[in-house]
């Protein structure tokens, strides 16, 4: 199978075979043993695996478009989130899905045709008002996409709306689906990244740093237009020079015209993480930093430390290119003004900047 | 006669001799760290009102069904023999008398956490696991998740006699014991010794498990080792130091060490506030971790002559101006 997250079973919940995507996922899984409810083969996995080489195919029926959950006192990018799938089949070991979700497996929601018409006819409704929708927030929006076929899916319909774009968030090379489509419009195809030193220590199963930059050279070329998201930025020994090895690597295959935005953001969790992470990554660095419990209750890193972090990952990326559409995602108003030099205030001026690149790039 | 699980179990009223009963609690009771003294002195005064109950099992050993306490306080009494209620043989499961032990418990007292996992240990043996998350759990006043159940298993498992009794008179707190479990043996009894020796509140046991273990990992340098070092031993050595005031003194090593930048940014805060010579009525405070932008300032006083007075000299402090977060260039 080539989708490179190996699959080794499939868990089917009552009523979900009268879907079309569902069995065009079971077209392609054929030769993966399916089981129904009360069949022996349907019990949980067992942690630590935590489901991820199980595809569990379900209905939702929870609010399909979310606000991104932002946190309070922090200013949030004012992002909804398409909830097509929970888990995710890469490992990073920083991973927040680790603790956010009490339920295992990879968790397709196979009604997602059948919903999208909520979401379409609430974007038709309010033509003023611009909708950044991303499906990268509780899975990887790529990772699945040869064997579920989401791209196929979503790209048509969002290329036709003036008012939304789709943000497919990734850190794999899974482009093919997308790229034999005749769409570019209103799609943003994000890579996730990091060091090179945490990228290959810490993002388990994550395409390597090069490859990733490769692919989105290749979707610039192919007519897409790409963003990036430094998050989450992680200090380790060396960091200023790994971090600038990324960048080095960006200055080779990117062309920063054509990038909507770089978001930044640092490593943050909730407290309940740090047992979970021990437990499931127990060589990770990625625990060894100075947090704080933070005025959200998140353990963050202490402020000089993040504010070090963004002021230097800034003035690197400003020297690369002035009109990078940088962002910081979840951090305060006093942080934002002492590191990029100016502050969108709250998350409605940060939505309205982000609109603002929406525009620019797609008119 | 006791009626168990639908059917009767005939005892017979026996005088056994203390010789042929174990110290240990056997595999049927769960009693731990407990108190003689109160039953000795109800002994002494009205006698023994329920005798125990005890079975024989293979090779003739007796084993206690119920009344181990009561016949260890016999045996601290210098007795003999006790008048026990002997089953008859093969009369009694060993599934059935570690349920009248564990219900004859229950309903008379309060489980310790040892005792909890004494008898969760007891009843896995003859009991389903989903049986006893259903079942029993919730009769010990525990969460019905299997996590909870494993680390009560760990406790009877892998604490040694020592963590078990500062687990039960309540020294060490379940989740003190949950985060000792984490380390490996040999730092676990490094760690528990440290909590014996000195005194730490819950809280605090925490917190030093939490920071031991994380500079542990970032140093590269045991648990063991780093509490061999000369500043350890330097603050253990400290005459001056009472046991509470060596604890907070250790955490704070420990804790400038896993926060250095904090820690700077403490000092420097300190500094400065006393820099700036504030009169004695009034008192800057940094937010917690310095996260929030916004500092306070305190001041007491007495009436509004008082206050206006504090006010003044605070006007006249021309440092004031220039103060500014730790981290940052300044006064």
């Amino acid at each position: 199978m080539m989708v490179g997250f190996p699959i080794n079973r499939i868990l089917v919940e009552e009523g979900v075979e009268k879907y079309r995507l569902f069995s065009r996922i079971s077209r392609k899984t054929k030769g993966i043993p399916q089981f129904r409810k009360k069949e022996s083969g349907y019990a949980a996995a067992e942690n630590p695996d935590m489901g991820k080489k199980t595809l569990h195919l379900l209905e939702y029926s929870g609010d399909i478009l979310k606000p991104c959950p932002g946190t309070k006192n922090h200013i949030c990018c004012g992002y909804q989130i398409l909830n097509v799938a929970m888990n995710c089949p890469l490992d990073c070991s920083y991973c927040i899905l680790q603790s956010y979700f009490n339920q295992p497996n990879l968790r397709v929601f196979v009604n997602l045709e059948e919903r999208l018409e909520e979401i379409f006819s609430l974007i038709d409704r309010n033509p003023d008002r611009i909708f950044r929708i991303g499906t990268g927030e509780f899975t990887d929006s790529l990772a699945l996409d040869p064997l579920i076929g989401w791209t196929d899916i979503l790209v048509p319909p969002f290329s036709n709306r003036k008012n939304a774009i789709l943000e497919l968030k990734t850190k794999t090379c899974n482009i093919k689906r997308l790229a034999a489509l005749p769409e570019r419009k209103q799609i943003i195809i994000s890579w996730s990244l990091n060091s090179p030193l945490i990228s290959s220590r810490e993002e388990h199963q994550a395409a390597s740093l090069r490859q990733r930059l490769e692919t989105a050279a290749l979707c610039q070329s192919e007519g897409f237009i790409v963003g990036f998201h430094f998050d989450p930025l992680i200090p380790h020994p060396n960091w200023r020079d790994e971090y600038l090895r990324t960048l080095d690597l960006m200055d080779r295959y990117i062309d920063p015209g054509r990038v909507i935005w770089i978001s930044m953001g640092s490593f943050r969790f909730m407290p309940q993480l740090k047992t979970v992470i021990r437990k499931r990554h127990p060589h990770t660095t990625v625990l060894d930093g100075e947090f704080i419990s933070g005025l959200d209750g998140k353990m963050r890193y202490f402020k000089p430390i993040r504010m070090e972090l963004y002021r230097f990952m800034r003035e690197h990326l400003e020297a690369w290119y002035d009109d990078l559409g940088l962002y910081l995602c979840m951090e305060s108003d006093d942080v934002w003004s002492k590191t990029l030099g100016w502050s969108p205030g709250n998350t409605e001026g940060l939505s309205q900047f982000l609109d603002g690149r929406v525009k620019k790039f797609f008119g | 006669m006791i009626q168990k699980l639908g059917h009767k179990i005939d005892l017979k009223p026996s005088r056994v001799s203390l010789d042929r009963l174990s110290p240990e609690p056997g595999p049927f009771a769960m009693s731990y760290g407990f108190e003689l003294a109160p039953l000795i002195n109800s002994l002494q005064n009205i006698g023994l009102v329920n005798n125990p109950i005890v079975t024989e099992g293979e090779g003739g050993a007796i084993h206690i069904v119920t009344g181990f306490r009561r016949i260890a306080a016999f045996r601290a009494m210098g007795k003999e023999s006790i008048g026990c209620r002997m089953c008859i043989q093969d009369a009694i499961a060993p599934p059935d008398a570690l349920l009248i032990n564990f219900f004859d418990n229950l309903t008379t007292r309060q489980f310790n956490p040892v005792e909890k996992a004494m008898a969760l240990t007891r009843l896995a043996r003859y009991f389903p696991r989903e049986e006893i998350l259903a079942r029993y759990m919730s009769l010990l006043d525990l969460p019905l998740h299997a996590s909870v159940l494993d680390t009560y298993l760990s406790f009877e498992r892998d604490l040694d006699e020592s963590m078990k009794q500062a687990l039960a008179r309540g020294t060490i707190s379940e989740s003190t014991a949950t985060a000792l479990l984490e380390l490996v043996p040999e730092e676990r009894k490094v760690v528990a010794s440290l909590f014996l020796k000195l005194t730490f509140n819950i809280n605090q046991q925490k917190q030093l498990i939490e920071l031991l273990y994380d500079n542990s990992r970032i140093s590269g340098t045991s648990i063991a080792e780093m509490l061999e070092a000369k500043p350890f031993r330097d603050i253990l050595a400290t005459p001056s130091m009472n046991r509470p005031q060596m604890a907070r003194t250790l955490l704070a090593l420990f804790r400038s060490r896993r926060f250095p930048r904090l820690n700077r940014a403490e000092e420097v805060f300190k500094k400065r506030v006393a820099k700036l010579q504030l009169p004695p009525e009034a008192r800057i405070q940094a937010p917690p971790y310095f996260e929030s932008e916004i500092y306070r300032m305190e001041i007491s006083f007495r009436n509004g002559k008082d206050l206006k007075g504090v006010i003044d000299h605070l006007a006249k402090i021309e440092r004031l101006r220039q103060f500014k977060n730790p981290w940052e260039e300044g006064a």
